[in-house]
């Protein structure tokens, strides 16, 4: 079942980063991704905000917005 | 940044017609995202961004195949291997004209798959019920208050990739 308190969570972080719309859908996948691939802690099945925001500005320098 | 005129409210009408291009497209794959959001992509083209994404957000959502459920949004990640059952099915038909924008696909291969509310009150600022993200520079956010916005994208993610990797 989704967890709407996470979903939400990623939401408000691409929101601060001026992720909207598809960014901020293919962010979620970002996330999720980097989970799944271990490269930060999780606990509790959550990734912590400051890993959140690192996240985010490594897709916002992938994908080339400022 | 976008603006509140940026966004339309869409009269259920012109939502079934918008969504009705979905028809004929290819099931292209079935994911989750952060938070166990199941998220599905439709078309042929290769990179994700350039097709049909339907997201789910925290909404209840079941795949019935021919005999019953195969999977439902309870199940977990788990879950997704029963979309396996798909194929390369194409979508027959799509609807969303009931008062709480149940989205219903029916696949070619006689499968269906419905997203719906999972509660019975609506607040505004609640996530969103479904979203749709075309490859045709819009997207839909269906609300769970009842309402529909059609949403341009002003840079469509694909185009942005590509634009980033020719730089």
């Amino acid at each position: 079942m989704a967890k709407k308190a996470d979903i939400k969570q990623v939401d408000d972080v691409a929101a601060a980063h001026g992720l909207t719309g598809p960014l901020r859908a293919a962010f979620g996948g970002a996330v999720e991704d980097a989970k799944a691939a271990g490269l930060y802690d999780v606990v509790a099945g959550k990734i912590s905000w400051s890993d959140l925001n690192e996240i985010a500005q490594d897709f916002k320098l992938e994908h080339g917005i400022a | 940044m976008k603006t509140v005129d940026d966004l339309r409210t869409l009269p259920v009408a012109e939502l079934q017609q918008l969504i009705g291009d979905l028809v004929g497209q290819p099931f292209a794959g079935a994911h989750t995202s952060y938070g166990d959001e199941l998220r599905v992509s439709f078309g042929t083209a290769p990179e994700r961004a350039s097709r049909w994404e339907l997201g789910t957000r925290a909404a209840r959502w079941v795949l019935l195949g021919k005999v019953g459920v195969l999977c439902r949004e309870t199940d977990g990640p788990k879950g997704l291997s029963g979309f396996q059952a798909l194929g390369a099915a194409s979508v027959a038909a799509i609807d969303a004209t009931r008062s709480d924008r149940t989205l219903a696909l029916a696949f070619d291969s006689g499968h269906h798959f419905v997203v719906m509310p999972n509660k019975p009150h609506r607040t505004k600022d609640d996530l969103d019920l479904w979203e749709l993200f075309s490859p045709h520079g819009w997207w839909l956010a269906v609300r769970r208050d009842g309402s529909i916005e059609l949403i341009p994208d002003e840079m469509p993610l694909v185009d942005r990739q590509q634009r980033h990797k020719a730089a």
